[in-house]
């Protein structure tokens, strides 16, 4: 279609105090409107209303979502594209602003993250594997987003998988906000949005959008929330040739699990089973046609619920192999493009050790438990060692690491019984043990730019799980696993600080090495001495430092304190 | 039945891959050779701008699943059906005379064969659409094969099994016949008169696909206004 015009051209907007708005790039045209940068407020954009589309009572609904925003709490991994001002055009609504969703995130429909085949075809998933605990995540965060809607009085009424879009952090976005329903206390007013897709709209709803509660919202939640854990739309039946519509099937309730007369694909019942007693619970209590009138499950029992893993390690579909397509009548011009084969899963996520190994001895456990064991061992001779040889150090932690990494990535693969939790515990003391006591060892022979090394890699290293623990969305839960983890950091920081000699500071391998050689010379630093301390002081600073570090430990040569003496004198 | 068979394996590792409920378009389209030029390039065209706008929303190219036959004389499957996310629009050329009844009884065939996958994969679905366009007349079909098309047609419609549209389209030099057309069609036949209109049908029907991933006031799919014959 040649739209090359620009609606917005010559036309002049301000918001609500009078502050012009300048549309800057285009971003997209739907149905309802347009969708414009704003120039000169970088993270805003603009949508304005196709002339005789703007919505009845504009000025009042913008104004009341405007006045009462909803947003995500400070750490939650949530995003939400809230009206911020009124767009006016000579003093009339027009529009309104919000604010961007980051680009650089690549945003995606949820729908490209639960279909597989869309995942394949538009790439939003194809730049990472999209695993169970990913979909859980995103799961947990749609319901912390409905959470804070509701709370804040709103229906969001037209639930889908296109309103809510997910980036490559399992953050989850809702947008299209302007259509959420609402009561407008000064004036009244209720607003209400009467569309829908039948496919997550409650039973009751069915055939008539209008009128919808928050009780109807929490149904298209459960929707989505069980297309993100199992794959498939819950009302997936095969032996009801009568219910071919997706609303059809909710009105009469054929959700096979509630049902013995009612049958699903055999992948379908698999991934049922998988989910948590807990998870089934809640969406029997959604789906089940006999608990149709019932409240239905609220975002804090899901969020409750979703902290457990359903018990998927593979994909949870079976892939047949795909059949030659039959050749209908002659020869068809183009070839449909063949499906793409599933790509080969198990072992993905490990090294190329583990898979040559278990050539040899199967993948057993033994296999894990033997790699951590040499895994430990590599780094005994750092503990017993007391002197410093950093080829030695750098080759034998390397070591311990690739050995470890696969016991590691065995120990935490969903789900995490019982006898795992005992597991990384135990790991966990071992794991601790060993890091105190190469701290200890460590202590006296590392020099200082080895130690601000490893401060900086292991802060880097714990950002990931700090985050997770400051994502956590049960409050409770969050400041005692907060407090628990600085204490144990003060802890660690208190007793490295302790242990350290003062006179580490200033001594050889010390970051003051230099100083305490100047001030050895009273603050005098003649040309005459730099031949003599450049012994010391070459190690901290200038060439290159593998070559700087002697093989041995260096003792300070006592052939070098007559000669400052000399040239003091 | 053993390529029935074959397709239905085949189907159920799709529907695993992609459970959404489908609509099954099948264009029916003639390669007579009348449709030579003009009116076979502009159909060409217009296909390509279909699949775009099938791919151009991910759930409506995850719900559609396109199929094209070709006829003349005979009628051919070129495109069994493929879902909107691997849909590339055929290049057709133009072959010899023209047979209504056997491409009508082949779409009703593969459409009844596909939805009876659907069933046994437990995917939902919508009516299918049918989109027929012709420029000519049936010289190779007899009253009777026309007859018994057309009745089999007509109990499609009145199940809400099937959507039938049928279009002919008119040049100045070669007027399409609308008497044959509307005997075999149970919705009242459109002229075509313009390639421009030609183009939106086609369009029509790709926005028609879209409803079924559309929000809509109320539980049924509207199909949206037929504008072809304004352009």
């Amino acid at each position: 279609m040649a739209s090359s015009t620009d609606p917005l051209a010559g036309r002049n907007f301000q918001d609500e105090n009078g502050t012009p708005i300048v549309p800057g790039e285009k971003l997209g045209e739907g149905g309802e409107g347009v969708v414009h940068l704003v120039d000169g407020q970088p993270g805003s954009v603009m949508k304005i209303w196709h002339p005789g589309r703007t919505p009845e009572d504009a000025e009042t609904k913008i104004h009341h979502l405007v006045n009462n925003p909803v947003g995500p709490e400070l750490g939650e991994t949530w995003h939400i594209t809230w009206p911020q001002h009124a767009v006016l055009e000579n003093g009339v609504i027009a529009g309104y602003t919000m604010p961007i969703l980051n680009p650089g995130e690549s945003w995606e429909p949820i729908v490209e993250y639960y279909n597989r085949r869309a995942a394949q075809t538009t790439g939003a998933a194809q730049a990472r594997e999209i695993r169970i605990d990913d979909r859980v995540r995103m799961a947990r965060n749609l319901a912390l987003g409905f959470r804070a809607v509701h709370n804040a009085g709103y229906v969001i009424g037209d639930v889908n998988e296109k309103n809510v879009e997910v980036n490559r952090q399992n953050d989850i976005a809702m947008v299209d906000c302007d259509s959420y329903g609402f009561t407008d206390s000064d004036t009244g007013r209720t607003f209400s949005n009467g569309m829908g897709r039948p496919e997550f709209q409650a039973p009751e709803a069915q055939g008539d959008f209008a009128n919808r509660t928050q009780n109807h919202d929490l149904f298209g939640l459960a929707v989505i929330i069980f297309h993100l854990l199992t794959g498939y739309q819950p009302y997936t039946v095969t032996n009801q040739p009568d219910y071919p519509l997706p609303g059809d099937r909710i009105s009469a309730g054929l959700f096979p699990p509630a049902r013995s007369d009612v049958t699903a694909p055999a992948p379908y019942d698999e991934s049922w089973n998988a989910l948590t007693d807990r998870q089934r619970e809640l969406f029997l209590r959604c789906f089940d046609p006999g608990n149709y009138s019932q409240l239905r499950p609220s975002p804090e029992e899901w969020l409750e619920a979703l902290l457990e893993m359903p018990d998927v390690a593979q994909p949870p579909l079976p892939q047949p192999q795909p059949q030659p397509q039959p050749q209908p009548t002659p020869a068809p011009q183009r070839q449909p493009t063949p499906q793409p084969q599933p790509r080969p899963r198990p072992g993905r996520r490990f090294t190329v050790l583990v898979w040559f190994l278990a050539r040899f001895t199967g993948d057993t456990p033994l296999l894990y438990l033997g790699l951590a064991a040499a895994g430990y061992a590599a780094l005994i001779p750092l503990l017993v060692a007391d002197e410093f040889n950093i080829r030695l150090w750098l080759a034998l932690t390397l070591l311990a690491g690739l050995l470890l990494y696969d016991p590691a990535q065995k120990l935490f693969q969903s789900p995490i019984s019982g006898l795992r939790w005992f597991l990384i515990t135990v790991t966990a003391l071992v794991s601790a043990y060993f890091l105190f006591e190469l701290a200890e060892t460590a202590i006296s022979v590392w020099p200082w730019w080895m130690w601000l090394g490893m401060g900086l890699a292991t802060g880097f290293v714990f950002l990931v799980p700090a985050r997770g623990v400051f994502n956590r969305s049960n409050p409770r839960r969050r400041r005692v696993a907060i407090g628990a983890f600085s204490l144990v950091g003060i802890f660690i920081m208190g007793s490295l600080i302790w242990s350290v000699d003062r006179d580490y500071w200033t001594g050889e391998l010390g970051p003051l090495a230099g100083l305490s050689q100047a001030s050895a010379n009273g603050g005098a630093v003649a040309p005459g001495n730099a031949a003599p301390a450049g012994g010391g002081s070459e190690a901290a600073s200038g060439v290159p430092l593998l070559a700087a570090i002697p093989e041995e430990t260096p003792t300070p040569t006592p052939a070098a304190t007559p000669d400052i003496k000399a040239t003091v004198a | 039945m053993s390529i029935q068979d074959s397709v239905g394996v085949y189907d159920q590792a799709e529907f695993a891959d992609n459970p959404e409920a489908r609509c099954s378009i099948v264009l029916i389209l003639d390669v007579s050779g009348s449709m030579r030029g003009l009116k076979i390039d502009t159909v060409n065209q217009a296909l390509v701008k279909f699949q775009d706008i099938i791919r151009e929303d991910p759930v409506t190219a995850l719900r559609a699943d396109v199929a094209v036959i070709e006829f003349d004389h005979e009628a051919r499957v070129i495109q069994d059906f493929t879902n909107g996310t691997d849909f590339e629009a055929p290049v057709l050329t133009v072959k010899g005379g023209t047979n209504y009844s056997k491409a009508v009884n082949q779409a009703l065939d593969i459409t009844e064969a596909r939805k009876q996958s659907y069933r046994d994969g437990g995917i939902a679905y919508y009516r299918s659409l049918a989109y027929f366009l012709t420029d000519g007349y049936p010289e190779h079909d007899d009253d009777a094969a026309l007859a018994q098309a057309g009745s089999r047609l007509a109990d499609a419609e009145q199940s809400g099994s099937i959507a039938f549209f049928a279009f002919g389209i008119s040049s100045p030099d070669l007027p399409a016949d609308m008497s044959a057309l509307t005997k075999l069609a149970p919705r009242a036949a459109i002229e075509l008169s313009s390639m421009e209109q030609l183009d939106g049908s086609i369009q029509w029907l790709s926005r028609s696909v879209a409803a079924v991933s559309q929000s809509q006031p109320g539980d049924s799919i509207r199909l949206p206004q037929p504008d072809y014959l304004d352009f």
